[in-house]
């Protein structure tokens, strides 16, 4: 089992989730995220005044899948989440130990 | 055939169930102390003590020892009591079958009775508490000589303990909100809840105050039967009634659907609320010295024609004509919500009953004056409130009808969709300084879900109902399309910043031409933020912030005329740092 973690772009969720659902993915966690990779954020304007904007608001998808699914799965995030521009996002793979489902007591790939 | 027990019944028996157990612990304890059964006793205190006892309530105990009562033999005691209840878990023997036999919390205390006292004079909770206490096991004597004294405490001290005691109360409704008016309420703490009841109780036992008790125990009990069958729906103590629970404590209720048990709880707590404002505003006016002599007719403020002030609420005079003055609900409700003062149940019932419909379209000073109690801040939503209460709200908005009380569909929602609305007037009472129309912001704030009363997409239904509203008001057509727009507009912000690509010229351009011009944009952004800090935190998280300025500031930048809005204050977002001198 391995988690899949990937930070996109807010307006790429819809596409991915999509993307994914297609593939069989049937659940993935969604959680609001900010933060910076090697852009460092850019400058904005707000109200006249200038701001640097340290911390980009993105999303952060986590998915668990089988080993075997792995490559499509990341294939497919990073087909549908990207743009060509800077701050397309990460995507990441963990081995996963185990998986239990809390309302069957079902574990890994049942579990998932 | 035996009928099966009503919830009450259920409440008695399982007190009398606690009561046996803890009567069989205490007999055993002084045979093998081999103690006399006097100068000590157990005593039932709080809801316990009032034999109300929801499946999983806790049981509030205090074992009594008389002054002089020898402390190492009262520890003994309490020893034997308190560990096979502990040691065996269920302490209330369950006789009514429906809480599983589950533990239930055990609140103890041993005390001497002059150390009761102090505890009592110490803490008005404690001293609440003591009121139902009631004798269980030992010595029923002492419970009774005990119970004297602490009534007697409580009324001697009434003048000094109720102001706190209504202090506390306000602030406990501060900070938990309406029960009426939120998506899941707290059927204890929230304003209208038991803890009221309870209060209420204490300040009727006062008799300093007067409360129509068949009222109060007949609310009491209705929202007793909803807090048991909560407990028992959710197999655990806790008073939250939550959206996953409600269809099945409907159903155990008796109640038809969700919708029913909604109007009765609303009813229910309306009605709690209702008798603990009048209670404690009677407790307002207790004063240590006697009441000056003077003259015998009550003395009025004039704050407006028809409208005075009298003991901090707001009154129609004896000249008020309802009837014949339609202005008169709004120049009533302005004059209370402006000061903050209570608008009075007698003003209000009386508005309800008599006051004339607005003529069409309304006269000029019709629409100042709404647009005057729309951005009092905080104090309109009591005024508010009153005014729904009593119909008047619907007199002068009929279209209100389609929301009032309407349950929210979306669980970041923590209040009704009619609170909701008069939550977001107070939310866009704060932005007023940074819009050219605050008035139509106003207007915008108070009518922005009239769709949600219907099928199909709220913004879009309820842009029409909105336009109709403000063309009866009287506004002038440029103003019905903003108001229209905003309304039509008003998730545009959060849903395009959240969904659609903000570096994209196309996603800024189709913003831009909905938006039109820079002054609607500052509406929009003040209205957006109303609505989403009225609906609740998660709705205007730092993340949601952070992208619909990036999206505000694309689309004024398109707008060729657009000034950028005056603003001393520090952006909404708060992970900015401000780049001075570079």
């Amino acid at each position: 089992m391995k988690l899949v973690t990937a930070v996109i772009k807010p307006h790429k969720l819809e596409d991915v989730r999509a993307a994914l659902e297609t593939f069989g993915v049937t659940g993935m966690t969604v959680t609001e995220a900010s933060g910076y990779g090697r852009q460092k954020g850019h400058t904005e304007v707000y109200r006249g005044a200038e701001y640097d904007v340290a911390l980009v608001p993105k999303v952060r998808l986590e998915i668990v899948v089988e080993g075997s699914e792995v490559d499509n799965v990341v294939s497919l995030i990073v087909t549908s989440a990207q743009t060509g521009r800077i701050g397309d996002g990460k995507v990441w793979v963990t081995p996963v130990e185990t998986v239990v489902r809390v309302r069957t007591g079902d574990r890994d790939a049942d579990a998932v | 055939m035996t009928a099966t027990p009503t919830r009450s019944e259920r409440r008695r028996a399982r007190a009398a169930s606690a009561d046996n157990r803890l009567r069989s612990l205490w007999h055993r304890a002084i045979e093998a102390l081999g103690l006399p059964n006097r100068g000590a006793a157990l005593v039932a205190v709080g809801g316990y003590g009032r034999r109300e006892l929801s499946p999983y309530s806790d049981l509030d105990v205090v074992l009594l020892g008389a002054d002089g009562y020898d402390d190492h033999q009262i520890s003994a005691l309490a020893a034997r009591v308190w560990y096979p209840l502990w040691d065996d878990g269920g302490v209330n023997g369950d006789t009514s079958g429906d809480n599983g036999g589950g533990k239930v919390r055990l609140d103890h205390s041993v005390r001497t009775v002059a150390a009761l006292r102090t505890a009592a004079a110490d803490d008005l909770r404690v001293a609440l508490g003591l009121l139902d206490m009631r004798h269980v096991a030992g010595d029923p004597a002492l419970v009774l000589s005990s119970r004297a004294v602490q009534l007697a405490d409580w009324r001697r001290d009434a003048k000094q303990r109720l102001p706190p005691l209504a202090a506390l109360t306000r602030e406990r409704w501060r900070r938990v909100g309406d029960l009426a008016q939120a998506a899941a309420p707290d059927l204890k703490e929230a304003h209208g809840g038991l803890r009221d009841v309870t209060v209420l109780r204490a300040l009727l036992a006062s008799w300093l105050v007067d409360v129509p008790t068949p009222a109060l125990g007949r609310l009491g009990a209705e929202l007793l039967e909803v807090r048991d069958a909560l407990h028992e729906t959710t197999g655990r103590h806790g008073d939250r009634l939550v959206a996953d629970y409600r269809a099945e404590v409907a159903g155990r209720c008796g109640f038809l659907g969700v919708d029913d048990l909604h109007s009765s709880l609303l009813e229910t707590s309306r009605g709690i609320a209702q008798l603990a404002s009048v209670a404690l505003r009677d407790v307002d006016w207790i004063r240590p010295a006697p009441r000056p002599v003077g003259a015998r007719r009550p003395i009025l403020d004039s704050l407006a024609p028809g409208v005075g002030a009298y003991r901090g609420e707001v009154v129609l005079t004896a000249r008020a004509g309802p009837s014949r003055d339609p202005l008169l609900g709004l120049r009533a409700a302005v004059a209370a919500a402006s000061r903050d003062l209570v608008l009075s149940d007698s003003a209000a019932t009386r508005l309800g009953c008599e006051l004339a419909p607005m003529p069409v379209p309304w006269p000029d000073e019709g629409r100042a004056l709404l647009g005057q109690l729309l951005v009092c801040g905080p104090s309109l939503v009591d005024v508010w409130e009153r005014l729904d209460r009593h119909g008047v709200v619907q007199t002068l908005v009929p279209e209100w009808a389609r929301v009032r009380h309407l349950a929210p569909q979306s669980a970041v929602h923590r209040h009704t969709v009619d609170r909701h609305l008069v939550q977001t007037c107070v939310e866009a009472s704060r932005a007023a300084h940074r819009v050219e129309r605050p008035e139509l912001l106003a207007m915008a704030a108070l009518l922005h879900d009239l769709g949600k009363g219907g099928p199909g997409d709220h913004s879009e239904t309820g842009a029409p109902i909105a336009s109709g509203i403000l063309r009866r008001m009287g506004f002038a057509e440029g103003d019905v399309e903003m108001v229209a727009r905003l309304v039509r507009q008003h998730l545009l912000l959060v849903q395009t910043a959240t969904s659609r690509d903000l570096e994209d010229p196309v996603t800024i351009t189709a913003v831009a031409s909905a938006v039109r011009d820079a002054a609607t944009l500052d509406l929009l952004v003040a209205l957006t933020e109303a609505d989403a800090l009225a609906t609740g935190p998660q709705a205007w998280s730092r993340w949601r912030q952070q992208l619909v300025a990036t999206l505000v500031e694309a689309v004024r930048r398109t707008l060729p005329s657009a000034p950028s809005a005056p603003s001393a204050e520090a952006p909404p977002t708060a992970r900015f740092s401000r780049r001075v001198g570079r």
